[in-house]
């Protein structure tokens, strides 16, 4: 009811009269109530915003988990559009060894091509992309945040191929209007391997490339990633929240 | 203090002022307080609807029917595949117990991975929510299957306590582990003949290979946001100690949730160092009088022993051709409600192997115990209990060996395992740390 501007006006009007109050508490408070003196009421609303705050920060991290998530569920249903839309107009996608490219129409471009130009999964295709094991790190400003996450794949066509694949992303994302969208994508292919034979028994059925040789990426791949049997740490957004164990020094605890 | 007296004039003035705008305030604070109430409600609503699917989850792993069935409302509904719609509580019971003898049962696999939960809370105590199911199921020496479905479920809020209130899991494929997706993909189910359900199915859709997408119960997120609507009224002027009290009230349960967010994330880390040797990393989330005991190699009591037990699998950091993968997922968690520790059940799917063998996948799940120290939480005790380790070609449907890794001799535990069990093919139940969160029936 009462808008910020007015609130501040009579916390103020508040806090002038508190200095007021010691002396005049005997008379005024005749009436018998409680009334809590300016410093009183400003104290609460300090508590309040900390409250609001903290739930705040609460509800973004879920939110950006909705969001991560119902990507994974467009992603399997090859739902392109829906897809682009999660992303902001500036973002940036790179796929396993495809290269980055940049900005919403480059986005959905790519999807699209992912899926052979059609929107939507051709009879037979199969496309689960589980996705599973989020950290999500939001700033101090609550605006942007980083995730890392994993997925876990089964796809292929019916009479055709099998695959198992997995990696992890490492995405960025920022709240634009109240809502969380994502601004970089970055997905690390670990495997793609047929389903007979799976990791042990074959290296990685693409070598992460996937559309970028019939269409170039805006900028070439970010880094060394390899493929399978290959192997790579993709580099953590977050540091160890404990702290790393000193074999050689005694450990501390809580300093975080 | 002796003001003069036209000072004091003023200050009577203005605190006669001053009664109608403390009102003000009062009732403006109490109304961004009692939204601040609903909206770390609908945050605690979240964590357990999560919770509840995930426990269901435990349960029907090891088919324990009875405590499945008491998850759900009383008019519940029940519909799984093309098998038909089950209204009543005691008609899903019924329903379940055809899928087998009640309790875990040798020679069965019936693993239902709960992920990637998209849920919904209303404030009226309703909630959505879609999952991701992932299922490996084995019966001894007769089949084993892969299967996928989404869950698109119902949730009520009934007397504090949330219930499943609609159950739907839709089939998305389904296939004989010897053959896989490529080779074979079986229908979805029908409705049993000796058991028909009470209503027909409530779609008519078919599995993988046919195409079709489950209705989402969300808009899209972005360009049609979910704001859930929270409307609080506060008629009369409370006392600032009133609000005082429920501000302390609301921080003790915000920094519940925190709590339990901390600890998610704790426990997703670990499975990200574990996935890649990060043993330094690993022995640091730990408090330094923690304990890991994985599988029954024993208890390993304390930083440097537990640092110790990590060089069981494998050299640290290096992992050229081998994949270590164990993913994290289905967490269960209780916070004391001290905020100084927690408690944890959740499940590893692993992939596991190096180039040129064929590789292993492991089921598993952990009870595990959180500390907080200085405000920093950590892990107390890790314990690992696995289902199974099967080859990614082999599968389930032969598998014999059923003890777990023991104790290695020369890298001993500085205890002796404290829980003795079998893998599948066996039967074993690892005990739960909760109660029923519907009836509080025992663990």
């Amino acid at each position: 009811m009462y808008t910020p501007k007015i609130f501040a006006g009579l916390m103020s009007l508040l806090l002038l009269i508190s200095a007021c109050s010691e002396e005049v508490s005997s008379t005024v408070s005749s009436a018998g109530e409680m009334d809590a003196d300016g410093s009183d009421l400003v104290l609460l609303q300090e508590r309040l915003n900390d409250l609001q705050e903290r739930a705040q920060r609460l509800r973004d991290t879920k939110e950006i988990k909705r969001l991560q998530r119902a990507y994974g569920y467009y992603l399997d249903e090859a739902m392109w559009d829906d897809l682009t839309e999660l992303f902001t107009d500036n973002a940036t996608v790179e796929y396993a060894r495809d290269g980055l490219y940049r900005g919403k129409e480059r986005i959905r471009e790519y999807l699209y091509r992912l899926g052979d130009n059609r929107s939507g999964l051709a009879t037979g295709q199969l496309n689960e992309h589980f996705q599973l094991m989020p950290v999500i790190t939001l700033s101090d400003d609550g605006m942007s945040a980083q995730g890392r996450w994993r997925a876990l794949i089964l796809t292929g066509q019916y009479q055709e191929s099998a695959l198992w694949g997995e990696g992890p992303y490492e995405n960025e994302y920022v709240k634009q209007d109240g809502v969380w969208k994502i601004s970089k994508l970055r997905w690390y292919q670990t495997i793609l391997v047929p389903y007979n034979g799976a990791w042990g028994l074959n290296e990685d059925v693409n070598q992460g490339i996937y559309v970028s040789p019939d269409f170039p990426p805006d900028e070439p791949q970010t880094d060394n990633f390899g493929s399978w049997p290959e192997t790579f740490l993709p580099p953590f957004h977050f540091d160890n929240p404990v702290g790393r164990y000193m074999p050689s020094e005694s450990t501390t605890e809580g300093e975080g | 203090m002796n003001y003069p007296k036209p000072l004091l004039l003023i200050c009577l003035l203005l605190t006669s002022l001053n009664a109608g705008a403390q009102d003000g305030v009062l009732l403006s604070l109490a109304k961004d307080i009692a939204q601040a109430e609903m909206e770390i409600q609908l945050l605690e609503d979240e964590n357990e609807v999560e919770n509840l699917q995930r426990i269901f989850g435990f349960y029907i792993d090891k088919h324990q029917w009875t405590q499945a069935a008491d998850l759900f409302t009383d008019d519940a509904t029940l519909e799984i595949g093309g098998s038909g719609v089950y209204v009543g509580k005691a008609r899903i019971l019924e329903y379940f117990k055809r899928m087998g003898a009640e309790g875990p049962q040798e020679g069965i696999l019936n693993d239902h991975m709960q992920l990637q939960p998209v849920v919904h809370v209303s404030p009226d105590g309703t909630a959505k929510g879609r999952w991701h199911h992932f299922s490996q199921q084995a019966e001894l020496r007769v089949s084993h299957f892969w299967g996928t479905g989404i869950y698109e479920n119902e949730y009520l809020r009934e007397d504090g306590v949330w219930k499943i209130s609609k159950l739907h899991l839709y089939s998305t494929m389904r296939t004989p582990v010897d053959d896989g997706w490529h080779v074979t993909a079986l229908p979805r189910s029908q409705p049993i003949e000796e058991f028909p359900p009470d209503r027909p199915a409530s779609v008519d859709y078919e599995n993988y290979p046919s195409v079709y997408v489950v209705p989402f119960h969300y808009e899209h997120p972005v360009t049609s946001p979910f704001v859930p609507n929270i409307a609080v009224e506060v008629l009369s002027v409370p006392t600032a100690e009133t609000l005082a009290v429920q501000l302390e009230e609301l921080d003790h349960r915000l920094s519940r949730l925190e709590d339990a967010n901390d600890i998610e994330r704790l426990q997703t880390i670990y499975g990200y160092y574990l996935a890649r040797n990060q043993w330094d990393e690993l022995t640091g989330i730990f408090a330094s009088d923690g304990t890991i005991e994985i599988a029954m190699r024993g208890v390993y009591r304390g930083a440097a022993s537990i640092r110790r037990n990590l060089n069981l699998y494998g050299v640290q950091d290096e992992l050229p051709g081998e994949l270590h993968n164990h993913m994290q997922y289905q967490p269960v968690i209780h916070v004391a409600d001290d905020g100084l520790s927690a408690n944890l059940r959740s499940r590893a799917f692993s992939m596991m192997g190096s180039f040129g063998n064929q590789g292993r996948f492991m089921g598993g799940t952990y009870e595990n115990i959180f500390v907080k120290r200085n405000g920093q939480w950590m892990m107390f005790k890790d314990q690992q209990i696995n289902t199974y380790f099967a080859g990614t070609d082999d599968g389930w449907i032969n598998l014999t060996r059923s003890s777990p890794p023991g104790i290695t001799q020369s890298n001993p535990p500085d205890e002796p395992p404290t829980m003795e069990f079998e893998m599948y093919p066996k039967a074993f139940l690892p005990p739960y740390h909760y109660a029923n969160p519907v009836t509080e029936e025992p663990k």
